[in-house]
């Protein structure tokens, strides 16, 4: 049974004339590791609110279609009968840290605490969490004198101190380094591979093209691609819509019009397969000079 | 104008020292990436360039301005900063006069900020949404605000934070085009950014910073090439670079039609 099971769900913010989802309609089966790419505006971060149970919950508006998540459906549960079970990290860190403790080790408590986890049970949770995204070393100094990207591994500690089943992550490398974000992602997927369903917003299609199971792709509100990453990442629509193509499927695009990339060579979406391409399509140059030698 | 860093230390309270030894000359004009893993000390070098961060010793120079003998009012007459998070830069009721507060500040004629604020806004798309409150864009929406913030004030200096965080593809496609108007105009631009595509493709000079202290300075093309640095530093270099490294080119290309422009005349 899908852990994520989206049908016909279309969403107007209060106050809005136009929806931020139309008919937008998905399955996401346990342990899957989802990628959701889409220019901004197009529904990701609705998307994740809508998923964590918040919407309609707490923005009002107006929702049609369902959203089903471990089973409960978002419009009949409240926001805190998906905490735990759903966990979501927004975009901006600075949204999610309680302000309300002096050290990073209290923050990734708060939830804990606010589930009811035994007191036993907490160092343990909390140690792991800080060190799956190394952050284990800063424990003691207070999230507000952290970086950024510090700040933004704090708030994903922060929940995966929770163990959720389903976990939600809306651009969560936007302001991390290369090593950080891989690492990040290595966590996500290892989590994935032990039964976690993971749906991730993300711009860095590098990652999602290494990591993801399935793309799913939003265009001002409305599902326009849903498939594995070689296919959505490549896809001649995904550029119009403002997300663009990674540097080695444009190189290879741009390489077909000048006969340096076979033309019944699938495009590229990872440095390996770019490589591979542009050395096959040489070597067809190099035997085809030959011959006319 | 030139920026002139000497020497300087800075250790925030509770003793965490950022910056160890810094020294760094920008020329006039350049457009200068600063690099380095997340908590290296580049938003807090940054940040001593408007004055908002005076250093503990050695001095900061924006032309012929001591940051330390300047108050961050007077600096920003001469450096226009990005934040990171654009959130901590907004607070007016709409986009317009958010965008104007700068300028007015500064006691330019109502026509002047009106020129300025116009001429920012269309910059960054958002001359239809000036009478917006700027709390109800989204978040690429507030930073293309907080951008367009910093360039009506018409600085010989502007630093963007992290600018490419949050923002899409068309929407970074405008951020170089604003870029490159900057140094036509003949700003000095500096960038912090961890996207080596976007810093490739539209800067000149990088400085890798790690654990507050300058470990290169170097040309786009020679930075690329430092693998090991790099590697230690957690940077890793752009994509179109590492393909045309693994396919054996020299040097290297830093963007998508160098790449084919190489392959074409056979490098």
């Amino acid at each position: 049974m899908a852990v994520i099971d989206v049908n016909g769900l279309t969403y107007t913010y209060p106050g809005s004339l136009s929806p931020a989802l139309k008919d937008v309609s998905f399955q996401v089966e346990a342990g899957q590791l989802v990628a959701v790419v889409g220019a901004n505006g197009s529904g990701k971060s609705t998307l994740c609110l809508a998923l964590a149970g918040l919407i309609p919950a707490l923005f009002q508006g107006q929702l049609q279609g369902t959203a089903t998540v471990c089973g409960m459906e978002t419009h009949l549960h409240s926001p805190g009968q998906f905490a735990g079970r759903v966990g979501l990290v927004l975009q901006n860190p600075g949204s999610q840290l309680s302000g309300m403790r002096y050290t990073v080790y209290e923050e990734v408590a708060f939830g804990l605490e606010n589930l009811g986890v035994l007191r036993t049970e907490m160092p343990t949770r909390i140690e792991q969490a800080l060190q799956q995204v190394q952050l284990i070393e800063l424990r003691d100094r207070s999230p507000y004198t952290l970086s950024g990207g510090q700040q933004q591994r704090l708030a994903l500690a922060s929940v995966l101190a929770l163990k959720p089943s389903v976990l939600l992550l809306d651009e969560p490398t936007a302001m991390l380094d290369p090593q950080g974000s891989q690492e990040i992602f290595e966590v996500v997927q290892r989590l994935a591979q032990a039964g976690t369903t993971v749906l991730v917003a993300e711009h860095q299609l590098e990652w999602i093209a290494r990591y993801a199971d399935r793309v799913i792709a939003l265009a001002q509100g409305e599902l326009i691609l849903n498939g594995v990453p070689g296919d959505v990442l490549t896809s001649e629509h995904l550029p119009e819509t403002g997300i663009g193509w990674l540097r080695y499927t444009q190189a290879a695009a741009l390489g077909r019009s000048r006969g340096m990339w076979l033309v019944g060579q699938a495009l590229p979406t990872t440095l390996e397969q770019a490589a591979e391409g542009f050395k096959r399509a040489l070597s067809g140059r190099e035997s085809e000079d030959a011959d006319s030698d | 104008m030139q920026i002139r860093i000497d020497g300087i230390h800075y250790i925030y309270s509770g003793g965490i020292k950022a910056l160890d030894d810094v020294s760094l000359t920008i020329r006039p004009g350049e457009k200068v990436a600063l690099v380095g893993q997340n908590g290296s000390g580049k938003t807090t070098l940054a940040r001593h360039l408007n004055g908002l961060l005076r250093p503990d010793a050695g001095d900061v120079w924006i032309g012929d301005w001591q940051t330390s003998e300047h108050s961050p009012a007077q600096m920003a007459r001469r450096v226009a900063y990005v934040f990171q998070n654009p959130d901590e830069q907004l607070f007016h009721q709409q986009v317009w006069g958010e965008v104007a507060f700068g300028p007015q500040n500064l006691g330019h004629s109502p026509e002047r900020v009106r020129f300025q604020v116009d001429q920012a806004l269309d910059l960054m798309g958002l001359r239809g949404a000036s009478q917006i409150n700027p709390r109800d864009l989204g978040y690429s929406g507030r930073k293309r605000v907080s951008m367009a913030s910093a360039i009506a004030m018409q600085t010989p200096v502007v630093v963007f934070d992290e600018p490419t965080a949050g923002l899409d593809a068309r929407e970074q496609e405008q951020l170089s085009q604003v870029i490159s108007l900057l140094h036509q105009q003949g700003k000095t631009v500096l960038v912090i950014s961890h996207d080596m595509n976007f810093l490739a493709e539209n800067l000149d000079r990088f400085v890798l910073i790690k654990k507050g202290q300058i470990m290169l300075d170097a040309p786009a093309q020679h930075f690329f090439e430092q693998d090991l640095l790099l590697k230690t530093s957690a940077l890793t270099a752009p994509q179109i670079t590492r393909l045309a490294q693994t396919l054996g080119h020299i040097p290297p290309a830093l963007s998508v039609g160098h790449f084919i422009n190489n392959r074409v005349s056979g490098l």
